[in-house]
């Protein structure tokens, strides 16, 4: 049950305002944007998504940008209500097909619409789409994808959009197309996001595959849907539960820890030939979410060495091997090293003839970044940083320096080799062939190496 | 709503986890918990299958937290982390799932610092502590800090001790500020708990140059360590002659004040060469502006006047090593807060009637249940009221626990007449002047009359003849030394076994509630511990109107909430009414949770 529902922009102005219950003061944004802006803890930690203030709980999700609040009184679930906020989200972005703050105020009144519909007097009705098709009229003014500044790299690592960047995927699920027929299409992306830690000497400590197979559904009449994954898939290979699904894992399987599923896939099938069968609601959602701890083939390997040449200079090796196939390509690949406390001034040499790279140190946070816009399979880069130090080296400078950071993107390569083996969509008509994407997406969440 | 159900018998519950597994497989992390919830609720009287479901619950949470936005993970860990807190060992091989991600936020970063800590075990310990010093190390100097905090607190729970004070003392020569300030904090707790490790330590410490501590707590703990190792430290003293030069600029009073014991302490050990700077120390003290400064200042003053051997004795006397720091939380408001899982109050780490106000309580709130019913008690307490106008204070007293019996019987009975409160009183006292069939006010009077043991006691004569009458004392007083005492004194009077309801085994998740429930009989409890399935308590009554240090029941009693089972040891110096009180004491147990 949530009093208030807003949502304001990262400079705290209020961009849609609801309040469903008037228990809690109409102040209540203005509080909560100076709470999150000035939290009271130690430097550099950020509020938490849940806080109370005089008796007041706030609870928040923060999106391509936007704060999503809701307000309560009462004891709730939290997760209930972070989930409704990112439902909430969902059926915005469903609706307006980009989400950001000129996509919201131009549709402002659509949104209201909504809010209306999704929840009342504080309780949530219904958050899907489809249902909401039929009882929302107003139509949404789409904005000119090609004129929102293409934040690349950098918005799909961005909390919350997972998805890869392209047109396609930006369209409203409910607007018209202006062509008059609706182009039959179903995307479904195997998103993988891999967390993996080096140790100095070149070791994995910890290994992590989170995925999800995401769908988005732009078909009529919602037929039914066959999603097949690989059939040695073993699920709960995770040690002794007494709710194992059966299947001793060997090698060259691909083997999940856990897995859970939305709410309408039916798994009657699964645990025969691993398929999911399903009626996609419309608009975009997770089907299945997995997790994977089981060794895998990390895609890059980075090399760094420090090591002093004089009485005030150090010199930083990086080196990057990319160790995936050459048909695929890494696209912004990004290395942050912060650099001991003393550093003055980083000189960086480039391998002859590199193209595409660029580097950049950051005097106020002492972090050098070193990005590669394209990295091809099987390639491998170097960098020499010749730093200056203002202080005499001491024996530390290594504990000072790194941990070596990486982000990328790797198209069309996923780390935990879970692949769709094929897409049915189970419809009478024999000509009807819609538009079928499968992409697979590897997303770098926390590769760390250490120094 | 399930989980509010108490099913009937154990394959009911098996029945309702059937049917929710596969909630446990949901994408949406709100049914999850829920399901969780229920599950927990469920089997908590079961020890085996409680411990079981943890096993399973383990790996979908564990998807949650990894899949989803980080505020939908932050609130799954907020569950998790409580289940960690409640079940650390289920969760220490898992200990890995718990390291910190390079992109997490610090809300979450924090939140798992706290459960590696709590996960730690001989096992895995060097290799968390390992990973914590790399946090250590780390750019974010919050985190930073949360982990060298984390690693002091596995070091006092006692695992590998000596690995970890290798860690700290190398966190000291990494000369970053703050870690040195955070690490003095920890490596004086350490010396509290472990002084065997001060020669390591001191020598260690001894480099750290004061320039480079900053901050008042850190500042604090170096003082305390310089005037206690003074004898190990060649040169305590003319450190601390630094610190006292610069007195004035030292703005917190709490540095000012180790400084000054710091000081005195120092003097104590190597007098020749303190006593100037004690002078000094002294006379800024007794100048300074901060009320508590001065007046410790006077203190020592006045007390090295009396004598440096008295002063010694009172300023620096021989100290325990400090064997339990004391815990933030105590068990009682985790048990509430595991009452209210799936609730803002597991994210906010205290019970919902902490952070919310009254009225918002509502529905949530089981205390508040009874408030329906509240016009008909009422109607009933004025009634009774009327009926014993003439009872004396000791009546008063026992009237406030007739409302609670009263109540839970008209909730039963719901319109039922007269009869049933004084029926319940009688069961809830147990005095044995059962009334003949009362269904007429004037009975009802005499019923409670009768129970105050002040007159008519002859109208029943069939079973006062045969027992001497029972009140029991309503404010008995006894202290835990002088039970022990009278409980190795006395024989085991008798011993019963009773079975207990399913209410009772099922509310009983903590010693708490069945402590109140004991209270309203006027049976106290002294002590009590355990945890589920296995509790012991030891209760004690008193007869009303004994002489003190006479007329008590002492109880030993065991329950096992699994088999619903207790044994009742009694123990009294009232041997000819034991029987009597052994009948008040079982039906005040068979009453709870009815």
């Amino acid at each position: 049950m949530i009093s208030q529902f807003f949502v304001l922009s990262l400079r705290g102005d209020n961009i849609i305002f609801r309040d469903y219950r008037a228990d809690v003061p109409k102040s209540s944004a203005e509080i909560f944007f100076r709470k999150v802006k000035f939290w009271k803890g130690e430097e550099g930690e950020e509020a938490p998504p849940v806080f109370n203030v005089d008796g007041v709980n706030y609870l928040h999700v923060k999106v391509a940008g936007l704060l999503f609040v809701a307000t309560s009184r009462v004891n709730v679930s939290p997760s209930l209500v972070l989930e409704l906020l990112q439902r909430i989200v969902r059926v915005a972005k469903d609706y307006l097909g980009v989400l950001n703050e000129e996509s919201l105020r131009k549709n402002f009144v659509l949104v209201y619409e909504l809010l209306d519909e999704t929840i009342d007097f504080g309780y949530p009705q219904t958050t899907s789409t489809e249902v909401l098709k039929s009882y929302v009229f107003n139509e949404p003014i789409t904005i000119d994808a090609a004129r929102i500044p293409n934040l690349g790299a950098a918005a799909i690592f961005m909390q919350g959009s997972r998805r890869m960047p392209g047109t396609a995927v930006t369209k409203s699920v409910v607007a018209n197309e202006p062509g008059g027929k609706k182009r039959e299409e179903i995307f479904v992306d195997i998103i993988e996001k891999i967390s993996v830690t080096f140790s100095s000497s070149g070791y994995i400590l910890t290994s992590e595959v989170d995925g999800t197979i995401q769908m988005k559904s732009y078909l009529t009449g919602n037929p039914e849907i066959r999603l097949a994954l690989n059939e040695d898939l073993s699920i709960g290979s995770g040690g002794g539960s007494n709710y194992e699904y059966g299947g001793s894992g060997g090698m060259g399987m691909v083997m999940l820890d856990d897995c859970n599923f939305h709410e309408s896939v039916r798994l009657d099938d699964f645990d025969l030939d691993r398929t999911l069968t399903l009626v996609p609601p419309d608009g975009e959602f997770p089907v299945m979410n997995y997790r994977m701890t089981q060794e895998f083939k990390v895609p890059f390997k980075v090399y760094p060495t420090i090591s002093d040449v004089g009485a005030f200079k150090a010199e930083l090796v990086l080196k990057v091997r990319a160790e995936f196939a050459n048909t695929i390509t890494a696209n912004s690949v990004v290395l942050r090293v912060p650099l001991p406390k003393s550093t003055t001034r980083a000189t960086f040499q480039l391998e002859l003839g590199a193209s595409g790279q660029s580097t950049d140190f950051k005097e106020s946070n002492k972090m050098m970044e070193w990005s590669l816009r394209k990295v091809t399979g099987g390639s491998e880069h170097l960098l020499r940083v010749k730093l200056t130090l203002s202080q005499e080296r001491n024996a530390n400078i290594k504990k000072e320096t790194g941990p070596v950071s990486m982000n990328f993107t790797i198209p069309m390569y996923n780390a935990s080799r879970l692949q769709v083996r094929y897409l049915q969509i189970v419809k009478k008509s024999k000509t009807y062939n819609p538009y079928r994407w499968v992409r697979y997406v590897t997303h770098a969440n926390s590769y760390v190496v250490r120094l | 709503m399930v989980a509010k159900y108490v099913p009937e018998d154990p394959n009911e519950t098996f029945d309702i986890m059937n049917l929710l597994e596969d909630r446990l497989q949901h994408a949406n992390s709100a049914v999850v918990l829920a399901t969780i919830k229920v599950f927990l609720n469920l089997t908590m009287s079961m020890a085996d299958v409680h411990q079981q479901v943890y096993e399973r619950i383990k790996a979908p949470l564990m998807t949650l937290v990894s899949s989803g936005s980080p505020e939908q993970s932050y609130a799954v860990l907020c569950h998790l982390h409580l289940l960690v807190m409640r079940a650390p060992v289920l969760f220490s091989s898992d200990y890995k799932h718990f390291y910190c991600r390079y992109s997490d936020p610090s809300y979450i970063k924090k939140l798992k610092l706290e459960m590696l800590t709590a996960v730690a075990n001989e096992n895995n310990t060097y290799e968390i502590v390992t990973e914590l010093s790399e946090y250590a190390a780390n750019v974010d100097v919050a985190i930073a800090r949360e982990s060298i905090r984390a690693v002091g607190k596995i070091a006092l729970q006692q695992y590998d001790v000596n690995a970890i004070v290798d860690r700290l003392l190398q966190f000291l020569e990494m000369e970053k500020d703050y870690v040195t300030a955070e690490t003095l904090v920890l490596v004086k707790d350490l010396l509290r708990k472990y002084p065997q490790w001060s020669q390591d330590c001191i020598a260690v410490v001894g480099n750290v140059s004061s320039k480079h501590v900053q901050e008042p707590k850190a500042k604090a703990a170096l003082l305390w360590m310089l005037g206690e190792y003074a004898l190990e430290m060649p040169d305590a003293p003319y450190v601390l002659e630094g610190f006292v030069e610069s007195w004035a600029e030292e703005e917190s009073p709490e540095v000012r004040l180790e400084l000054l014991t710091a000081v005195a302490k120092c003097f104590f050990r190597r007098a020749p060469e303190t006593q100037k700077i004690l002078g000094a120390a002294l006379a800024a003290a007794l100048s300074d502006a901060h009320q508590d400064v001065h007046d410790r200042g006077l203190l020592y003053y006045r007390l090295l006047q009396h004598g440096v051997e008295t002063a010694e004795r009172v300023i620096n006397p021989p100290k325990q090593a400090v064997s339990v720091f004391a815990d933030t939380q105590s068990s009682e408001i985790k048990d509430r807060i595991f009452d209210e899982f799936n609730t803002l109050a597991v994210v906010y780490q205290q019970p919902s009637y902490m952070f919310l106000d009254k009225e918002h309580r509502g529905a949530f709130e089981f205390s508040d249940d009874t408030s329906t019913n509240a016009s008909v008690t009422e109607s009933s307490e004025t009634m009774l009221a009327s009926q014993s106008v003439d009872a004396n204070d000791n009546d008063l007293l026992l009237s406030a626990s007739e409302k609670e019996d009263t109540r839970g019987n008209l909730v039963s009975n719901g319109s039922s007449s007269y009869v049933a409160p004084s029926n319940s009183l009688i069961d809830g006292l147990g005095s044995f002047t059962v009334p003949p069939a009362a269904s007429s006010l004037p009975t009802a009077s005499f019923a409670i009359d009768d129970l105050l043991g002040l007159s008519l006691s002859t109208n029943s004569p069939e079973s006062t003849l045969a027992q001497p009458s029972l009140v029991l004392n309503a404010k008995p007083a006894l202290n835990p030394g002088a039970f022990q005492q009278k409980w190795r004194q006395l024989p085991v009077a008798s011993t019963e076994d009773y079975g207990l309801s399913s209410q009772a085994a099922a509310n009983l998740t903590g010693p708490q509630p069945l402590l109140k429930h004991m209270q309203t009989h006027l049976i106290h409890c002294i002590a009590s511990g355990g945890q589920a399935p296995n509790f012991k308590f030891f209760f004690f009554a008193q007869k009303s109107n004994a002489s003190t240090g006479l007329g008590y029941f002492l109880v030993e009693c065991i329950i096992n909430v699994t088999a619903r089972k207790c044994t009742v040891n009694y123990k009294t110096d009232e041997s000819d009414l034991l029987e009597s009180f052994a009948a008040v004491f079982k039906s005040a147990i068979l009453n709870f949770g009815v």
